[in-house]
């Protein structure tokens, strides 16, 4: 009975030593590249990935394409809009306009006109924080216009020229005025006023 | 030891004049012995599987070339699967057949040298070992198959989950990328949502303001002809850029402080910050006056229109 035991066992000899050297030398390492490549996969799919997820995530890009353009349209269209509305500044005219404006106001209330001139250089130095404000404003945004500052000197009565820049504040032309300035003129009682506007 | 097999005539029926043949089946060989009608004895060992149909085939061609015998037999432990045709049949696995056969075995043995009967070296042996090294053989390669097996379901699932990897990083750069644009969009909607805001609230304040800076001159000259009365003289309005200084007389300090409160009440709506009056009496009459005073409103920008409850935009302060 031992010897056919034995003989047995020389028969799975062979076998064993085939099946013990291949799971030590490459089906162990074969087990351990699974277990890794399995835990990799998984790590990434922890993670949230997966193909499915991507069409949602084109989705969500595309409506926010969609909003982006909608919007950017809405924009065009709003400054188009100021364009139009403060065109008038970039009339090339417009400053003999305004000038003929004010002459035929300052006329009409007894008001005499001494000095008038166009003042390029300093239109940021005259202006005050809120003209600065509505001149940067009116620059930007593909509005294209600006401020330039008008000053004109005349004489007259108080009662005239209050008349005079309630007139001028309620006529078309976007006139600003920057300051009034008063003094008593140096011929005698009459007020000789300044008058600084941004047009 | 001596093989127990291809003894000298073991039936009682056979004789030197009568030829016969024997067929044995051992365990780890076939012997065939023919012998008798005044024949020399034959022997011989095939080197196959007891009891495959080749053995027979083998052995009837080997007897085939004999002459023909009067008697046959067929002795064997257990019965082989091809049996020739044979006129008996000594089953060794009976005791009493066993008995006898070792029995004369036994007298084989005791007359060796008398050329009866042939002492057989166990050269069956080898067909044993034969059958032993193939069956070795047959389970190493089946151990090696189940390894081969092995190593290639395990290949087959490392090479799947290579491809689930592959497919599972390429998803993975094109959901980075789809989410960095998701992300670069989100801010770029929420720019534009932010610049049309402005745009729109700009659009709405801008000319109200305009309409508010336009009417500042005639607002202040309204105000300071409505002042309320007191012994007041408004000498001088100038200033700078961001400011406007107005400088007058008055009887009493007071007067130019009520000035004050006046115009702020008056021209707050306009942006317009009232500083209290800087005064310098000039002491011409017993109390000290009359005074000299300078009183500054001070643009305060976008700013003090936007808190303005009402920007003076429709007109209702002309």
């Amino acid at each position: 009975m031992s010897a056919r035991r034995e003989d047995v066992l020389k028969k799975l000899m062979p076998a064993l030593a085939v099946t013990v050297f291949y799971f030590i030398f490459i089906g162990n390492g074969l087990s351990d590249s699974l277990s890794a490549a399995r835990l990799e996969n998984h790590e990434i799919v922890r993670k949230g990935v997966s193909p499915a997820a991507m069409q949602g995530l084109e989705q969500k890009v595309r409506r926010l394409d969609t909003r982006i353009k909608a919007m950017e349209s809405r924009k065009a269209k709003i400054e188009e809009a100021l364009q139009t509305q403060w065109s008038v500044l970039s009339d090339p005219g417009y400053a003999n306009r305004v000038s003929e404006r004010i002459s035929s106001l300052l006329g009409k209330h007894d008001l005499r006109i001494v000095e008038e001139e166009r003042n390029d250089k300093t239109v940021r130095d005259l202006m005050g924080p809120s003209v600065r404000w509505i001149h940067q404003w009116l620059q930007e945004g593909g509005k294209k216009a600006g401020l330039t500052v008008w000053r004109t000197v005349f004489r007259g009565g108080y009662l005239d020229t209050l008349r005079a820049m309630k007139e001028l504040a309620e006529g078309e032309l976007p006139i600003i005025p920057l300051a009034l300035h008063m003094r008593k003129s140096d011929r005698g009682g009459v007020l000789e006023w300044t008058l600084l506007v941004a047009i | 030891m001596a093989h127990p097999g291809g003894l000298s005539p073991v039936s009682d029926e056979a004789t030197e004049h009568e030829a016969w043949r024997r067929i044995e089946y051992w365990p780890n060989g076939v012997i065939a012995v023919q012998s008798g009608g005044g024949q020399a004895m034959r022997m011989r060992l095939f080197d196959v599987d007891i009891g495959s149909a080749r053995a027979r085939d083998e052995i009837l061609r080997w007897f085939d070339v004999l002459p023909p015998v009067s008697q046959s037999l067929a002795v064997y432990e257990s019965a082989p699967r091809e049996l020739p045709a044979v006129d008996e049949i000594v089953d060794l696995s009976q005791p009493e057949n066993l008995s006898k056969w070792l029995g004369l075995w036994g007298a084989a043995l005791a007359t060796v040298g008398e050329a009866t009967t042939p002492l057989i070296r166990p050269r069956l042996q080898g067909i044993h070992q034969r059958r032993e090294r193939m069956q070795l053989a047959y389970i190493t390669v089946a151990a090696a198959l189940l390894c081969a097996l092995h190593y290639g379901w395990f290949s087959y699932q490392l090479a799947g989950l290579s491809d689930e990897r592959a497919m599972l990083e390429t998803a993975q750069t094109d959901m980075e990328f789809m989410r960095d644009s998701e992300k670069k969009r989100k801010q770029q909607f929420g720019t534009l949502q932010g610049e049309e805001k402005r745009i729109e609230e700009e659009s709405n304040v801008v000319p109200r303001v305009i309409d508010a800076l336009r009417q500042r001159p005639a607002a202040l000259l309204a105000a300071l002809a409505d002042k309320p009365p007191m012994a007041l003289v408004i000498d001088r309005i100038g200033g700078g850029r961001d400011n406007i200084l107005i400088h007058g007389l008055c009887r009493s300090p007071q007067h130019a402080n009520d000035l004050a409160a006046h115009l702020k009440q008056r021209l707050g709506r306009f942006g317009w910050s009232v500083s209290p009056p800087a005064k310098q009496g000039l002491g011409l009459l017993p109390e000290g006056g009359p005074w000299s005073f300078d009183l500054s409103l001070l643009d305060m920008g976008l700013a003090a229109f936007d808190e303005s409850d009402s920007l003076p935009g429709q007109g209702d302060a002309r």
